[in-house]
């Protein structure tokens, strides 16, 4: 339990030290471990269609700039109320060539978006093993 | 509007077309005791206030396709039946234009995402003592 403890405790420090996730992430669950659970499969489901939704935009021959913001705005919110702070600010660059109608920029960004995403989730599927080992071996979060 | 009653329990509009934010939203409210409606849209909004005469606040995100919220507040504010009915913008975008704009187009308050439960608890005090 100790080192599962030790474990959890050093991968949430290194993921705070990248800037993946921030101080939010954590207070979602003094609404309890359940409420942030939900939160986080619901970022999840919404962000995988908001970014096949981006793709789809931009792989039409006239797009429209802005819905584009539309969508990126709104993964950029949910990535906040999660404390997802380096998604946020690559969805926010994106958002910039949008409102600049710039294509190549929203393009070039999205990937990034996608990039931060991936990694994002890779953490958040790393400290959910870990809580769920804490919670199976009787401990808590 | 109606008058608040039901031991200061507000039945809160929330309003947002992301579902992550209409549950964080629609939890921090019913933290706070009071009863919650979430939708996904400004049309959707409007047209529960047509069926819901008890809505005590609206709380609306700025950023929504086909109707933004500075629109739904517009139309709230521009309505007899509905104007006196509290609206607060939510936004992840700290833009002061927009800020101004909507605080002159009577919203009463204007919240940053991610909105905190010391955001939901002063507004919605601020507004049961209204």
């Amino acid at each position: 339990m100790q080192e599962l403890k030790r474990s959890f405790a050093d991968l949430k420090y290194s993921i705070a030290r990248e800037k993946i996730l921030n101080e939010v992430f954590d207070q979602l669950y003094e609404e309890g471990y359940d409420f942030a659970s939900e939160t986080i499969t619901l970022f999840h489901s919404e962000a995988e269609k908001s970014l096949t939704e981006l793709t789809a935009r931009l792989d039409q021959e006239i797009v429209n700039f802005h819905m584009l913001e539309v969508v990126i705005n709104r993964l950029k919110g949910s990535g906040l109320i999660i404390g997802a702070a380096r998604l946020a600010d690559a969805c926010l660059t994106m958002a910039t060539y949008c409102d600049a109608s710039n294509k190549q920029g929203c393009v070039v960004s999205l990937n990034h978006v996608k990039e931060e995403y991936q990694l994002l989730m890779s953490k958040i599927e790393s400290i959910r093993k870990l809580e769920n080992e804490i919670i199976a071996a009787g401990g808590s979060i | 509007m109606s008058s608040l009653t039901d031991g200061d329990r507000m039945h809160v509009l929330a309003v947002d077309d992301s579902s992550v934010d209409r549950a964080v939203i629609s939890t921090l409210l019913r933290s706070s005791k009071h009863r919650v409606t979430a939708v996904d849209s400004g049309k959707r909004a409007l047209e529960l206030l047509d069926l819901e005469p008890n809505v005590n606040m609206i709380i609306t995100d700025y950023w929504m396709p086909d109707m933004t919220g500075f629109e739904l507040l517009k139309k709230v504010k521009g309505s007899t039946e509905y104007r006196q009915i509290p609206v607060v913008i939510m936004s992840s975008e700290n833009i002061p234009t927009r800020i101004t704009k909507c605080l002159e187009e009577g919203a009463e308050d204007f919240l940053l995402k991610p909105v905190r439960s010391s955001d939901v608890q002063r507004v919605c005090s601020r507004m049961m003592t209204r």
